[in-house]
């Protein structure tokens, strides 16, 4: 162990010792001549001013890669890396005045710093992507570590899985803010690539500035920040009738005010073709197994923001007037876990139609301190609509007499129509404040506060309403440092939890009363960077924290799930390493690692033979591991690959009569614990012209989702071969989701127009096999289908 | 050169280990129906102790059985042949085949259908046939009566809500359906057949389905609210339509006073048995959903009646005390069987902890002709039986389920035969719970 450590330290030692070298280069650029053009190192925060002539010079660097970009007023080069190992000249950077450029760009500085911050950040970057025929959902599903399991196309439910964790431990943010407030209008099945910047997937420890208690990870969707005017219109069509419009238009009239529209509608019909539909012959009663077109899954979607900015003033960097709108109808083809039965009527809508919200940021004491802060009101408007009588549909489209008085079976007779209506108040508060105490050290405090009342329909009561209000503190301190050069990073974290939850509860004696329910937590995290000179990164973070039980599993559903106010938060023991290893643009490696334990987890136990109830009932321990490499062996040619092995295991249950003992270290069932993607890109420039804008990209990817088992079964009984991955079960059982192998393939081809103006086409087929592709519960989802998109920017 | 060979040998490891993995998946399997059933004909059901969705079958020879060795079923894999159809546990068989009435059990839901079951080429059942059952509610019934090889009835609610259909359980295939609306509305004019919204509120079938001396018997319910199968507490009998099997004809309906329901319209489970004789059993165990439950009773249909005897009962309030409930029940060599509770059972859905604790059943045994007297069987306690049915008839030998998940608990099987002896017939882990047993044949 001694000698370990020695040989760690001497490691260390290593890369630290440093000698002086310059940095020098050249800006090309087609800006005026009078405009200042300013380069700067992003690692150690150094900036110089390019002379005359556009030559800028750093000195004194210690060896390293460095990451070089210049700015002038409007614009941003792109970010050149570079390896100092002895004086370098002959850098060049070119600045551009396009829109996409900048846009690009800047985003690309931003995600790259996120990628190597002392806590694992995944990025999918959406704005790299915006020009390509791909979904959000099928980028996500290229990423390590990711998998999104959809439930029936486009807008359908989705449930992700990050960093071993799914369903509610895992939480959604826009731009930092607890997604709530938006309904579901921005999930990752709905919302286009172009309507954001970049996707920040958070495995474990999460960053102070993330206040939300997610027990695995956070999924921030951070949108785009555009500095100069600029427009992007783009129209998607696919298969199932697919239709897909993003609006994104910011207009700076000046250095004091600007305004924008960003936009997205949806349409897709998501009439794809399933295999093994149960179809009563009404002759002989047989079931017979067809392959038959869904035929009432229909999706439709707006969303749109309006905003107006205030910028640049005495009182205010910047004072932002918000205001968000979005309805959505989806057609219920089926219900959540099987297809045993076609409905052809049932529908659920949303709706937030005027969320208004502001926005004020500053800098003050010389701008070390920065004070963000976010207010958001929004009423969502949920309804589930079941409204055909006496009539069943078969999966053929045709209609059946039937003696229910709705399709899915629900009684809806205390209700005055047949919608099953929730509406959600929402209030969000966010405070962000950083205090910079030198160059290499700030502190970052974070609030977040959300208050929902939710007022549901009593279907057990006639013409009743069922009131919930719930509020959830969430205050983080984080202290920010950065030694040796800015090479080595920390960041120590304390959070505070709390939630109050107000509901109704029938007791017989006394009838209905109000019960409050409280629950908190303090959670601490540590993390640490290293980035050695020669291309290492070395990362490892530790986390405790807590995900607060929310009204729905404390108070229940009124009809099927029981309350439970005795419910405790949850709690995981995070701790996280990674490796990174970086040779220029031509080779990057990373191994990451994480462990969890995780104690008191929520699940619904069934209680009868028709209600459940949510109990802290779970233990779960185990450790995944993710592999991603990208190679470029030849400049137009990019190869990548990832790779995640999950080794959650069940480690007991709080309640003894659960009677689970023989499934002690049973791997998490339903969960895919194995899988992978590869992808290659081939790049071509000036194709049919001179421009190097005149771009075409060709891509192929594939997917590898290992075969997982529905329920538990015993770790004795898994295939025989290594890690389960092998050979053959004792167990024979159909309640399996088999192998699952995608291919896809696309093309994007990009052209310079006049005036800066820039024109895109792209298209890519997905499923190119036609292999089927299962969700969470053996649902078949959609074949090979086939997307085209025209963008055009300026 | 170099450098580039070597990230691309990288790039190919990594996509051999992505698409090198070979599992033998077991659904591949082909499903060719076993023919020869002389051995591995004993087919045990089970549940899994911590979850009524994990259902198992496993194949045995009973003769090869220790029965005094505790078997891991999944791991003695050369006893016992697993299988899981994702069908639940089933409660009727003939010949070679059990029917299921519920498949891809997933918490409180399941898809409704009538699933044929046989074993295959390699002992493993698997689902070789079916009829469809609409699922009109959240909570279909799941009633059959199987007559002979070629006769069956099972209810099907969403394509006829006050009939019975006829089916061929060999051919399966539908022969017939017998309307009862009309017989209803004679016995009951001013019975509300739909509610407000349009919901059925008179079910045929969803209770007791069974057959006696060329009679048909179906329940009828007159419900409160579609949901849940809500009778109102003002309702106070028990409802039963005769037909004639010859005619399709309905004879009669009949009632029972001091009791609402007999056994539980959602589970797959028989709370009716004859007696050689031709005498008729009903086992009420009290359930109503969130209105009050009735007390616990067996009640009867002499031979050559078609009326209920109003002479004898069973009340297992009276006999055990309040609140104590009979859930299963076999009548077997001109004996009742019941599986009754050791305490007062929580019937409460608002109870949380309460739901969750464990209640104990135990066996006894009745002389029709004393239902005064019951005699406890010296098996031991068992956990509640979440399909109900323990007891089954094989090899002219009562058979008993005794569900036990705390280790330690004798947890299997036990045989009574025609001279009273008993005997323990199989000792399983307690981590099974057994629910079934059939003997398959040609």
């Amino acid at each position: 162990m001694r000698n370990f450590l020695f040989s760690i330290c001497l490691f260390f030692m290593y890369l630290h010792a440093h000698a002086q070298y310059a940095l020098c280069g050249h800006v090309s650029t087609n800006l005026p001549t009078d405009q200042s053009i300013e380069v700067s190192i992003i690692e150690n925060h150094q900036s110089v001013p390019t002379n005359k002539e556009g030559n800028f010079c750093f000195l004194g660097l210690s060896p390293g890669v460095y990451n070089v970009m210049a700015t002038s007023e409007d614009f941003v080069s792109p970010i050149v890396k570079v390896l100092v190992n002895e004086d370098v000249a002959g850098v060049v950077l070119e600045i551009a005045s396009t829109q996409l450029d900048t846009v690009s760009i800047k985003g690309e500085g931003k995600k790259e710093l996120k990628s190597m911050h002392s806590i694992k950040t995944e990025i999918v970057d959406l704005t790299a992507s915006s020009l390509s025929a791909v979904s959000v959902e099928q980028l996500m599903n290229r990423s390590a570590g990711i998998r999104i399991r959809n439930t029936g196309g486009l807008g359908a439910d989705a449930d992700v899985l990050v960093g071993g964790f799914n369903g509610k431990s895992i939480k959604f943010l826009v731009d930092g803010i607890p997604i709530d407030y938006l309904g579901s209008s921005m999930s990752l099945t709905k919302f286009p690539v172009e309507a954001a910047d970049y996707i920040e997937i958070y495995k474990g420890v999460m960053p102070t500035e993330i206040g939300v208690d997610a027990l695995g990870g956070a999924i921030n969707i951070v949108t785009k920040k555009p500095t100069r005017s600029s427009s992007n219109y783009s129209y998607e069509a696919g298969s199932f009738n697919t239709h897909r419009l993003t609006i994104n238009s910011f207009v700076r009239k000046s250095q004091k005010w600007s305004f924008g529209v960003n936009a997205f509608a949806n349409y897709s019909a998501n009439n794809f073709k399933v295999d093994n539909l149960p179809l009563a012959d009404e002759t002989t009663g047989r079931t017979q197994y067809i392959t038959a077109r869904l035929f009432h899954n229909k999706y439709r979607q707006y969303s749109a923001e309006a905003f107006f900015n205030i910028e640049n003033r005495k009182w205010a960097d910047m004072l932002k007037f918000k205001l968000n709108s979005y309805a959505l109808k989806r057609d219920v083809q089926n219900d959540f876990v099987s297809r045993s039965r076609a409905f052809g009527g049932v529908y659920s809508t949303e709706h937030g139609y005027l969320i208004p919200s502001v926005e004020y940021k500053k800098a003050f004491l010389d701008k070390r301190l920065s004070v963000s802060q976010f207010l958001v009101y929004s009423q969502v408007v949920f309804q589930l609509v079941d409204s055909v009588k006496n009539v069943r549909y078969d999966w053929l489209g045709n209609k059946h007499q039937a003696v229910s008085g709705s399709e899915m079976g629900i009684d809806l007779t205390n209700l005055s129509r047949p919608v099953i209506e929730t509406v959600l108040h929402n209030l969000t508060y966010r405070g962000l404040f950083t205090y910079r105490i030198n160059e290499n050290q700030k502190l970052i405090f974070n609030v977040v506060d959300n208050y929902f009342n939710r007022v549901a329909d009593d279907l057990n009561r006639y013409l009743s309403k069922t009131h919930v209000r719930y509020n959830r503190v969430i205050a983080g301190l984080g202290y920010q440092y950065y030694f040796w050069d800015n090479r080595l990073e920390g960041l120590t974290q304390v959070k505070y939890l709390a939630s109050q939850t107000k509901g109704s509860l029938a007791n017989a004696i006394t009838g209905e009363v109000e019960v409050p329910v409280q629950n908190s937590g303090w959670s601490f995290a540590q993390s640490l960077k290293y980035r050695s000179y020669n291309g290492w990164l070395v990362r490892a973070s530790v986390e405790n924290t807590y995900r607060l039980p929310d009204q729905m599993e404390i108070f229940g559903d009124n009809v099927f799930i029981l309350p439970n106010i005795k419910l405790k938060p949850e709690k995981s023991l995070n701790v996280n390493f990674g490796i990174r290893y970086e040779h220029l643009d031509l080779f990057k490696i990373e191994l990451s690692t994480y462990y969890r334990n995780t104690k008191d987890l929520i699940r619904l136990k069934d209680v009868s033979q028709f209600q459940s109830l949510y109990l802290n009932l779970d233990k779960v321990k185990g450790y995944g591991i993710e592999i991603e490499a990208v190679v470029k062996p030849i400049k137009q040619l990019s190869l990548s690959g990832n790779l995640t092995y999950n080794e959650f295991r069940y480690h007991g249950s709080n309640m003894s009569l659960d009677n689970n003992n023989h499934f002690l270290n049973a791997r998490v069932s339903n969960m895919p614990f194995y899988f992978g993607n590869a992808m290659a890109t081939y790049q071509s420039k000036r194709l049919f012209t001179k421009d190097k804008r005149d771009f075409l990209q060709l891509y192929w990817s594939y997917s590898y989702v290992h075969q997982f088992y529905l329920d538990f079964i015993e770790k004795q009984f898994e295939p025989d071969g290594f890690l389960g991955l092998f050979g053959k079960s004792k167990v024979y059982t159909d309640r399996v989701i088999p192998i699952q192998q995608i291919h896809s393939a696309g093309f994007i081809w990009k052209m310079k127009l006049k005036k800066s103006r820039i024109i895109s086409v792209s298209s890519e087929c997905s499923n190119l096999f036609n292999k089927p592709v299962y969700n969470t519960f053996k649902m078949q989802s959609a074949g090979r289908s086939f997307t085209a998109k025209i963008s055009y920017s300026f | 050169m170099r450098n580039f060979m070597k990230r691309r040998y990288i790039f190919w490891i990594v996509m051999m280990i992505l698409t090198s993995c070979q599992v033998e998946n077991l659904s591949d399997t082909i499903n060719v129906p076993k023919s020869d059933f002389d051995d591995f004909n004993y087919v045990l059901a089970t549940e899994d102790a911590s979850d009524v969705d994990i259902t198992s079958f496993f194949a045995f020879n009973l003769s090869q059985i220790d029965p005094f060795h505790s078997y891991d079923l999944l791991k003695d894999n050369q006893l016992f042949i697993n299988s899981n159809p994702s069908t639940s546990s089933g409660h009727a068989s003939v010949n070679q085949y059990v029917f299921s009435m519920a498949k891809d059990k997933k918490g409180y839901s399941s898809t409704p259908g009538l699933y044929r079951l046989t074993l295959n080429e390699e002992n493993r059942m698997y689902i070789d046939n079916e009829l469809h059952i609409s699922r009109d509610n959240l909570f279909p019934a799941r009633q059959i009566c199987i007559v002979n090889a070629h006769l069956g009835y099972f209810y099907d609610e969403g394509k006829a809500p006050q009939s019975i259909q006829i089916f061929d359980p060999t051919e399966m295939v539908l022969k017939g359906v017998i309307n009862l609306h009309d017989a209803i509305q004679s016995f009951r004019p001013d019975a509300k057949f739909v509610d407000v919204s349009g919901n059925n509120l008179i079910r045929t079938g969803s209770l007791v389905l069974d057959h006696k001396e060329g009679k048909l018997l179906v329940s009828v319910v007159f419900l409160e609210a579609a949901n849940f199968n809500l009778i109102a507490d003002s309702e106070k009998n028990f409802y039963l339509a005769v037909i004639d099997i010859a005619t399709n004809q309905v004879e009669k309906i009949i009632s029972y006073e001091g009791a609402k329901t007999v056994g539980f319209y959602v589970s797959e489970n028989k709370a009716t048995s004859a007696d050689e004789n031709g005498d008729l059993y009903f086992c009420s165990w009290g359930w109503n959903q969130f209105n009050a439950p009735s007390p616990s009773k067996i009640f009867r249909i002499l031979h050559g009646q078609t009326e209920f005897d109003p002479n004898w009962v069973i009340d297992i309030e009276d006999l055990f005390g309040p609140g104590r409930i009979a859930q299963s029940m076999i009548v077997y060599n001109h004996k009742i069987y019941l599986h009754v509770s050791d305490e007062s059972y929580q019937f409460a859905d608002n109870a949380t902890d309460d739901m969750l604790k464990t209640i104990k059943m135990s066996y006894y045994v009745f002389d029709p002709s004393q239902p005064e007297n019951p005699q406890k069987l010296d098996i031991g306690s068992s956990n509640t039986s979440s399909r109900m049915n323990v007891f089954s008839i094989l090899d002219d030998k009562l058979f008993i389920c005794v569900p036990n998940y705390e280790t330690g608990k004798f947890n299997g099987l036990y045989s009574i035969d025609r001279n009273g002896v008993m005997k323990k017939e199989l000792t399983i882990d307690n981590k099974y719970r057994p629910t079934r047993l059939y003997k398959l044949h040609e």
